[in-house]
């Protein structure tokens, strides 16, 4: 009978999952369509993304960046026509869904490719910068302080929660998406307060409480893996959900962390404050100003592929901004190919042209059709005009009527077929 | 009609009761559309103030002392702070003072400050004198209310004064939250308890 009913519910939640998680699997086929406006610009993404990763000197900037783009992308998406041909003209979203809606999909186009470089170059960063010595030694101090001189008052989790901890925080780990990764982190939080209240069921423990025995559960984890899950949630998560419950525990256990990078015991028995400590979240502080003003401005960037010397050659993503001319852009090529006497020329119908230096880059790049022109960087006098082939990358495509798939065609690409969790996780 | 999401951070002592404070605001809550949340440090409750719904998300600070540097990251982003102290424990209340202190000179510039001075239903180990409290609080404009989260007095005015004192919203209807400058109003008082 039970079964029966839970049969029935589970119909009519997968009824309603089955327009969500269509469109999401709509978007993820468009950012992979490489005729779409979306999918070139996902592609750029990728390619400047991977390429400019070693360039950066702190995670946070290379973190930060990887979010603004996809912010952007977002909200190019949401504005676009090519999200609208998307829509079943029967089924109403809500902005809010569509919103969460797009940010799934475009977790799973961006960050997914993006995951494994991102945690090679973060921990580099760290070990490079000392903070993983720093970590594992402060780790074996807290290791070895009783939960009394850790603040603890309460009961603590026993062996076998500990173990359910350690296999959610290595699920956290593997995952790609900030926003499941964030969920695995609430189902650890809420294991602590499960055992925090064996020795005292029905009191309800507050933040005095559940911080210490947040710091001896962390103590007793990865501590490396982990410090680069909570940069990667906190830069990278939904900026909308930055008031929610996922922000307030990423946010505890961001303090858990720097609190136990800084553990003293000693000073810990004194009401002496630990400067370390405030010179980090001051850092904090900054940090998060800096990404919401960044987020506030909105501007759109995009981006451009240039060929140096010629077509095929030597392909590097450009970031541009809205209004940069083609001055600006011939300048920032001789700066990433370091050649200061090339000129830059526009390739479209076998014919490669001059550019004017006052035309705005982006003007130039969306009067074409996507994939059937291409930026070259060459020596100026270049006797010939490079000879006409055909873009490995970019090929001139024949021009399609609808550049978008129908739900037909989507229906039978043999795209991943796997459910996605996030849309099942009521 | 409206929502607005505002972020209100519960700031002093270890001891004072500010978690219970929340959860006494929060029991008796019923909100369809809300899950519960997993734990007392965060809690969030609706509450309907004129032709707006007002959703708070309270973010619990730990009290103790070695803990103190963290509460940037907490404090940050708020519409409110509600400071507790508790009656029975001046030293509870010379904490509140540097609270307000820090609020001032780090805070969000219009941060709306609540103080509520908990356990007023333990009159005989009063240690904090309830006009010196509100003289304070009325010198730095701030909300007072002497609270009882177990008797369940004055918790949820703490809360309709917070509402009160948030600016009405923009005509964007965003969820942003400018509140008033520290110090430009009068408080109000609640003299009911006890």
């Amino acid at each position: 009978m039970l079964d029966r009913a839970c049969h029935r519910l589970s119909t009519v939640l997968t009824g309603l999952i089955f327009h969500d998680g269509r469109l999401t699997k709509r978007i993820i086929e468009l950012a992979r369509d490489p005729l779409s406006y979306f999918g070139n610009l996902v592609k750029d993404h990728r390619a400047f993304t991977l390429e400019t990763m070693s360039k950066h000197s702190t995670s946070t900037d290379l973190l930060q960046e990887i979010r603004q783009m996809m912010t952007q992308l977002k909200s190019y998406l949401l504005q676009s026509t090519e999200l609208q041909a998307l829509l079943e003209p029967h089924h109403q979203y809500t902005q809010d869904k569509l919103e969460s809606i797009v940010e799934a999909a475009l977790c799973k186009s961006v960050l997914k490719p993006l995951k494994e470089p991102i945690y090679k170059s973060l921990e580099k960063l760290h070990t490079d910068a000392g903070s993983m010595k720093q970590l594992a030694q402060n780790q074996s101090v807290v290791l070895s302080s009783t939960t009394t001189a850790l603040g603890v008052t309460t009961s603590i989790p026993e062996a076998p929660a500990m173990e359910k901890i350690s296999l959610k925080l290595n699920k956290l780990h593997q995952e790609y998406s900030p926003q499941k990764k964030i969920e695995l982190l609430l189902k650890t939080c809420k294991i602590i307060y499960d055992c925090m209240s064996v020795s005292c069921p029905g009191r309800a423990h507050g933040a005095d409480d559940f911080l210490p025995v947040m710091m001896y559960v962390l103590a007793r984890s990865n501590l490396s893996a982990l410090q680069l899950d909570v940069e990667y949630m906190m830069e990278l998560m939904d900026p909308t959900l930055t008031l929610g419950e996922g922000s307030y525990y990423l946010t505890t256990t961001y303090g858990a962390l720097e609190h136990i990078k800084t553990f003293d015991q000693q000073r810990s028995a004194t009401r002496q404050l630990s400067r370390e400590v405030q010179d980090s979240i001051h850092r904090w502080e900054r940090r998060r100003t800096l990404n919401q003003e960044r987020v506030d401005q909105g501007s759109v960037r995009d981006f451009l592929t240039v060929y140096c010397p010629e077509i095929g050659v030597n392909p590097k993503t450009l970031g541009v901004f809205p209004t940069m001319t083609m001055q600006e852009l011939t300048e920032q090529c001789a700066a990433r190919f370091e050649q200061d006497t090339y000129t830059l020329s526009f390739y479209m119908d076998s014919v490669l042209q001059p550019v004017a230096p006052t035309d705005r880059a982006l003007t130039v790049k969306n009067s074409c059709q996507p994939g059937a022109y291409c930026f070259i960087f060459h020596p100026i006098n270049q006797p010939n005009p490079p000879q006409v082939r055909i873009c490995p990358t970019d090929p001139p495509p024949p021009l399609p009527a609808e550049n978008l798939l129908t739900a037909e065609e989507i229906a039978i690409c043999p795209v991943e077929l796997e459910v996605e969790e996030t849309l099942i996780n009521f | 009609m409206a929502l607005r999401e505002l972020k209100v951070c519960l700031l002093g002592d270890t001891g004072v009761g500010k978690s219970s404070i929340v959860c006494r605001f929060v029991e008796d809550s019923f909100d369809p559309n809300i899950n519960p949340t997993i734990g007392a440090s965060f809690m969030t409750k609706t509450v309907q103030y004129q032709n707006e719904l007002h959703k708070f998300l309270i973010w619990d600070t730990a009290g103790q002392e070695r803990f103190r540097a963290l509460a940037p990251m907490y404090y940050r982003g708020s519409a409110a702070a509600i400071i507790v102290y508790d009656i029975t424990k001046e030293e509870s209340f010379q904490t509140l003072k540097n609270w307000v202190k820090e609020l001032r000179q780090h805070g969000p510039p219009n941060i709306v400050v609540a103080i509520a001075g908990n356990k007023c239903d333990l009159l005989d180990a009063r240690e904090v004198p309830e006009k010196d409290a509100k003289d304070y609080a009325d010198s730095i404009h701030a909300i007072f209310v002497e609270t009882s989260a177990k008797n369940a007095i004055n918790i949820n005015e703490v809360f309709v004064e917070i509402s009160k004192r948030i600016p009405v919203a923009e005509a964007a209807g965003g969820t942003s939250v400018k509140g008033f400058k520290l110090g430009r109003q009068a408080s109000e008082s609640r003299r009911a308890c006890c």
